[in-house]
């Protein structure tokens, strides 16, 4: 069968279960109508044109549906190919991900109502039909995914996506839900003053939220424990780790951290606004740090337990992570700077001709609290993960400074440094020249290039210390032979810790081959001087590819060249 | 010590001396008392409509506005109160006047109002919006015409 063909059919059977899917929705949320709800026919006003509608789609979907997945799982048996080829991948999991969270939220409804004593004028027909439809269609598809395997990459690696989104999906609503509930408890205890009416706890909102920690909790615990497991060499799984659950998490947890630090000195430096209210954000913020503290913990502990298999992988995701939180820590820490310096030049900017008439209270407290409660809770963070990267560097000589994480922390660094820098300027030097041109150059031109100014004494300093970094690196060689050598290594035992300890040098992996002849006696080992200068040798060598033999306690590098 | 270590303590006590600089302006800063302006001028009303809205004291506030304004003609003062009220929020503002100019009975007065509502990590904090309130003087009062809306408060 042609991939043209093939892609139609794959269409087709995507629009024809599609228009099945919606008809039997249609009737059997009518069918609920008169079973659950306890209407008869009659009184469901002009259901003849829904269910006419319902049996047409039904009676038009289905044949088709089941004429064209029949002649493609028919093209699959023949064909072995097919099963494992990234159309059929896509297709699956396409139809697993959709189906999957509508299944998902009809649940979560379907949960609320059971919690809410099941009264009937509250059943959602439209959403339970919705659900046994969606969750019948996930079934099967999960089914025929399973029974299948997945045999060529391209099929692991669509299933990942499914996976790792269905397991990211389900852990936020998990954790929103559990602020949420936590919120809600929090501003319904009988604390606080001014409550005139208050309304039942068990109400249909927190319902909800229960229904939604127990949906993602089960999802979550499905798709991370069950359908994740034995998965930790993939990629994507340490993008899960470390762009989704441990960033995300550290982000989510730090800014609730600012909010909280913010509001509580505000509080104490003097604001008194809404007194009564005003310490209900603890009902979210600390929530928030706690759950995100839980996620991050979890995810970071999980990615380093499995990256102790090798010792290379687990330097790079260790490395990654201490690069990251750096770089949240250094980017708050720049911006409470940016606040705080706003003060003495608003200052300025009255003293010399401005006349205030109006302040409201707080108004220099907001930024002061803003600015220190930023400074507080970065300085330690970015200074901890700071001195680690710098105590890494020190030890990993070369290959620490070379790896590709430092590389990019330090000119995404630089580069935003250069560019913050550029647009101040532009708009310092604007600023100015129209200023001379129309002859109002004063107070008000400084005024117009106030926040400039304030970013400018910012990105200064971190610019050029940064600048200076990259050059050290530079000096020691971080930027010389940065595309690395293909190294082939053949020796007689594949778990050789002389590999584990080159593949350290080098800072990347090895091709390895066994030797396949007599059993090797002689396992050779390298002492951390030899491994050094091995790493040398490669990395000098003549040619881009590299063949080490390590046999018999022998050494040999071999350059070569391919055809 | 190193000269990354060097610089790295430079940038401490630059840290250590912008925090230092800014408690001690916004310590000092914020017992400041605002000046009033005579109540006769064009500013003096901006000032005194401004620190009603402030004060949430709307019914004085409304007493600013000249009631022939195009703008409050045939809307009641519930009305009036109703949106000014939905264009509150919790940030904090302060006035500037940047300009005034009176002719005749017309004034206008520029004022700069910094609000500050933070909205991200590196964004600026103070948003300021420039408002032109425009003035007419009735018997020996000045009264604003417009704008007789808080919008500027956004």
């Amino acid at each position: 069968m042609s991939t043209v063909r093939r892609v139609f059919f794959y269409i087709l059977t995507l629009i024809t279960l599609g228009i099945l899917t919606a008809g039997l929705i249609n009737l059997l949320s009518l069918s609920f109508d008169t079973i659950i709800a306890r209407f008869t026919l009659a009184e469901i006003g002009d259901i003849k044109q829904q269910l006419s509608l319902g049996i047409a789609m039904v009676v038009i979907g289905g044949p088709l549906w089941f004429l064209f997945w029949g002649t493609i799982q028919r093209h699959a048996a023949d064909a072995a190919d097919e099963l494992g080829s990234s159309l059929r991948a896509f297709f699956l999991n396409f139809v697993l991900i959709v189906s999957a969270f509508v299944t998902i939220f009809t649940f979560s409804v379907l949960l609320a109502w059971l919690m809410g004593a099941c009264r009937a004028d509250q059943f959602s027909q439209g959403s339970t039909a919705a659900f046994i439809v969606f969750a019948v269609v996930w079934y099967y598809h999960w089914r025929v995914s399973a029974g299948e395997g997945h045999a060529t990459q391209v099929a692991n690696t669509v299933r990942r996506w499914y996976v790792y989104i269905l397991s990211a999906a389900a852990l936020i609503w998990l954790s929103a839900g559990l602020v949420q509930l936590i919120n809600t408890a929090f501003i319904s205890l009988p604390i606080w003053e001014g409550v005139l009416v208050r309304g039942s706890f068990w109400n249909s909102g927190i319902r909800s939220t229960i229904a939604w920690i127990l949906t993602g909790g089960l999802v979550w615990a499905f798709y991370w424990f069950y359908m994740a497991r034995a998965d930790s060499k993939s990629s994507l799984r340490q993008v899960y780790f470390y762009l989704l659950t441990i960033l995300g998490s550290a982000v989510a947890g730090l800014i609730s951290l600012t909010v909280t630090a913010y509001k509580i000195l505000f509080w104490s430096l003097g604001g008194d606004r809404d007194v009564v209210g005003y310490f209900q954000f603890l009902g979210w913020s600390v929530p928030i740090i706690l759950v995100a503290a839980c996620i991050w913990f979890y995810h970071l502990r999980k990615a380093e337990e499995e990256a102790d298999t090798e010792h290379q992988h687990q330097l790079s995701a260790r490395r990654v992570h201490h690069y990251l939180m750096a770089f949240l820590g250094l980017g708050t820490l720049i911006a409470g700077l940016i606040v705080l310096l706003g003060i003495p030049l608003d200052w300025v900017i009255n003293s010399l001709k401005l006349e205030t008439i109006v302040m409201e209270q707080g108004w220099w407290n907001n930024h002061l609290s803003l600015g220190i409660s930023m400074l507080i809770v970065s300085i330690p963070l970015w200074l901890y993960y700071w001195w680690q990267i710098n105590a890494m560097a020190e030890t990993g000589g070369v290959v620490e400074r070379r790896a590709r994480s430092r590389r990019i922390y330090l000119y995404v660094i630089i580069g935003a440094a250069v560019v913050m820098l550029a647009a101040d300027l532009v708009n310092i030097v604007y600023q100015l020249l129209n200023g001379v041109l129309s002859g109002d150059l004063g107070v008000e031109t400084l005024r117009n290039m106030r926040w400039s100014l304030q970013t400018v004494f910012i990105a200064v300093p971190v610019l050029i210390y940064h600048l200076r970094i990259a050059k050290q690196d530079q000096l020691l060689g971080a930027e010389t032979g940065a595309v690395p050598k293909k190294v082939t290594v053949l020796l007689g035992d594949n778990k050789s810790p002389a590999v584990l300890l080159i593949e350290q040098k080098l800072g990347y992996k090895v091709r390895r081959l066994r030797y396949a002849g007599q059993p090797v006696h002689k396992v050779p080992q390298l002492s951390d001087v030899e491994a050094d200068k091995l790493a040398s040798e490669i990395r000098a060598a003549p040619a881009e590819n590299v063949m080490l033999v390590l046999f018999e306690g022998n050494v040999m590098v071999l350059p070569y060249d391919e055809g | 010590m190193e000269t990354s270590n060097r610089f790295l303590l430079v940038f401490g006590i630059i840290i250590v001396a912008i925090v230092v600089i800014a408690v001690t302006l916004a310590v000092t800063g914020g017992n400041e008392q605002v000046k009033l302006l005579p109540e006769t001028s064009p500013e003096g009303i901006v000032q005194r409509f401004l620190t009603a809205v402030k004060d949430q004291d709307y019914l004085k506030a409304y007493s600013y506005l000249a009631p022939q304004s195009e703008q409050i003609k045939g809307d009641s003062y519930q009305n009036w109160v109703s949106s000014t009220q939905s264009s509150r929020d919790m940030s904090s503002w302060k006035a500037s006047i940047l300009k005034s100019t009176v002719r005749d009975n017309n004034a206008t007065v520029e004022v700069a109002i910094d609000v500050f509502r933070p909205e991200g990590p590196l964004a600026n904090p103070v948003n300021t919006n420039r408002v032109t309130f425009l003035l007419q003087k009735e018997g020996d009062k000045w009264l604003i015409n417009q704008p007789v809306d808080i919008w500027w408060l956004y």
